[in-house]
Order: structure tokens, then C-alpha cells, then sequence
């Protein structure tokens, strides 16, 4: 399956699909839009040939990410760190741990940080497939 | 803040209070705990502040062996105390390799002076990039096991109804845009920012 799918299906989340309680669907769709920008990093760090352990992949991704020299790269790593809170707020603040009902502004910003993250990522891996992260760094 | 002791670890930091925890399944008495920690503090710092120390040790150890291997009484008790030092350092390491499984490594937290200009410098990039909105900043200990930073500084941005939602996401992109230009790579890793829209979301 294609990472970017994902994005896709926040969309449709995002639009309330008929008959689908309404807050669930929005935040579902940051979820599915966290892991849409997600995966898209980890398979580029990946064709980069970036090593990976089984476990701790989301804190590696960001830390290789962080150590990018394209200023670009950094910023969307921290947006991508925003993202996952918002994508942790929606899964598990949820019942009787509930800190805030969720609306659809919420999924329109993850959507919306979803899509830049995807795009400034893929292209600055079309300029250099390690994403700027210098070479001492592996 | 919470107290910041450094693991032996790559260049990871642990807060004491983790350590010290009541994690459910550890198995370990709040004595035992008190030791690893003192052990860590004392043993561990020595160790990484006097390079070499540890490799003049075991020589020292090793030439102790093998004088006592030819030996007199008192060489022999000698080579007994240190087995037992080094079976006693061994079980120790073994009891707090065993704590740390449980506790979330940290970066190394930014000095109070360092967080407090960053706090202004941040709230400045706010202002700026979120002009015409009020702006709220809170900061606190990073609790989420997940990350490595060991802050949190959350800026909330009130909003109206009538906001377009899409030039606040370019405006919080901007504030990072603008926030990798003037903090380290060891400041963005122990320092999380997060922005929060105050009247966006209704349950």
C-alpha cells in the first residue's frame, strides 16, 4: 500500500463519510494523517539506507531528521512532532482519559501538516536521498 | 524541574524521579533503588569525569591477580577482595541495567537561564507570526515516555470562528521555521513545542 493512501482516507474521514459517528471519524483521520507523513519519512531514511531497529522507530526517525542540514527538513521534523501529539490526543485522550472533544478543525490542521510534510520530504530527497543528514551520521 | 542524572548510555540522561518510580512488574524495594542511584551518581560520574581511571583500575587488578597467583597470604586476600569488589560491581550493574529497561531515556535538560531566554524568544516568534491573535504559553516537564525532550513549552493561540485555520497552520509552520534557525540540534531534541488552538476544538 502506498503511505500516501492513508492521507487520502484522513480526507474522507475528514468529510464524514455517511453514517460514521462524526467525532470518531475526525480523529481518525489525524491519526491516519500522522502515519501517512510518518511511514513516508521512515521509507525515505530507509532507502537511504538508514539502519532501523525493531523497536524505537518513530524517536530515529526524528532524531535522524533533526540532524538534517536543509532548514526545510528540520522544521517539517518538528511539525511531524506536532503531528503525532495531535495523532496521541485523538487515540488514546479518548472515554474516561478525554481532555478535549475533537472537531473538524483538528483534522483539517493534521491534514493540512500531513500534506506539507509529505511534499517538503519527498522533494528534499530528490535533491539528496539522505535528506541533508550529513554523512558522519548514520 | 526534575533531577537529571546521565546514564552511562550513549548521551542519554534519566530523571531520578523515573528512576525511582513505582513502576507496575518492577520488582525492585525502594532501598535497592536508592543504591542503583547513588551507585549511578557517584560510581558513573567518577568514572566519566577522569578518563582512565576505569582502564588504571584494571590493570591494577590485573597485576594484583597475578603477583597474588605467586602469592603470600596477604595477596591472596587481597585477590579475594577485589573478586568480591568486582562480583558486588557486577551484581549492581546487573540490578540497574534491569532498572533501566523500565525508565524512558531524556535529552539533557536546557539550563534554566538557556530555557528562559528561549521562552522569550519563542513568545516573540509568536507574537509575531500570530499577530492579532492572543497568545498563552505554558511550560512543563515532558512526560510523554516517547520523547526524548525533557520539556514542554506549549503555546495556545486563541481563535474565533470566523479564523481561517489554514493561515494559522502556515503561521505555527513559520514559528518552526523560524525556531531551527536559532536553537541547537541539543536544544531541539531536549525541548518540545507544540502549538494548541484554544477555541478550535468543541466537543
Amino acid at each position: 500500500m502506498n503511505p500516501t493512501d492513508n492521507l487520502a482516507l484522513a480526507r474522507t474521514l475528514h468529510d464524514f463519510p455517511m453514517g460514521a459517528p462524526k467525532e470518531a471519524s475526525t480523529r481518525g483521520a489525524c491519526g491516519r494523517a500522522y502515519y501517512a507523513a510518518f511511514i513516508v519519512a521512515r521509507d525515505l531514511l530507509v532507502k537511504a539506507k538508514f539502519p532501523f531497529q525493531p523497536r524505537g522507530v518513530h524517536q530515529r526517525v526524528a532524531d535522524l531528521l533533526r540532524q538534517s542540514t536543509d532548514k526545510d527538513v528540520k522544521a517539517r521534523n518538528l511539525d511531524l512532532d506536532q503531528l503525532r501529539n495531535l495523532r496521541e490526543q485523538s487515540d488514546y485522550e479518548v472515554g474516561d482519559k478525554t481532555k478535549k472533544g475533537f472537531a473538524a478543525g483538528d483534522s483539517q490542521r493534521a491534514i493540512l501538516l500531513s500534506n506539507t510534510i509529505i511534499t517538503s520530504f519527498q522533494t528534499a530527497a530528490k535533491k539528496d536521498s539522505r535528506l541533508f543528514i550529513p554523512a558522519h551520521v548514520v | 524541574m526534575k533531577t537529571m542524572i546521565k546514564s552511562r548510555i550513549g548521551d542519554m540522561w534519566l530523571r531520578q524521579e523515573d528512576l525511582a518510580a513505582n513502576i507496575p512488574g518492577r520488582p525492585d524495594s525502594a532501598a535497592e533503588i536508592a543504591v542503583c542511584i547513588k551507585y549511578i551518581r557517584d560510581t558513573w560520574a567518577r568514572a566519566s569525569n577522569a578518563v582512565g581511571i576505569d582502564e588504571k583500575a584494571r590493570n591494577a587488578i590485573l597485576h594484583a591477580r597475578v603477583v597474588g597467583s605467586f602469592a603470600n597470604p596477604v595477596l591472596v586476600q587481597l585477590r579475594e577482595q577485589l573478586q568480591q569488589r568486582d562480583e558486588l560491581l557486577t551484581q549492581q550493574d546487573t540490578t540497574i541495567s534491569r532498572l533501566l529497561a523500565f525508565v524512558p531515556a531524556k535529552a539533557l535538560a536546557v539550563s534554566d537561564e538557556r530555557l528562559q531566554a528561549i521562552v522569550a524568544e519563542v513568545g516573540e516568534i509568536a507574537a509575531s507570526v500570530f499577530k492579532g491573535h492572543n497568545i498563552k504559553w505554558s511550560l512543563s516537564d515532558e512526560d510523554d515516555p516517547e520523547s526524548l525532550a525533557c520539556h514542554r513549552f506549549t503555546v495556545v493561540v486563541e481563535m474565533t470562528d470566523k479564523d481561517d485555520l489554514e493561515e494559522l497552520v502556515v503561521a505555527e509552520m513559520k514559528l518552526r521555521e523560524q525556531l531551527v534557525s536559532s536553537m541547537s540540534d541539543k536544544e531541539l531534541r531536549a525541548l518540545r513545542i507544540l502549538v494548541e488552538y484554544e477555541t478550535l476544538a468543541r466537543a
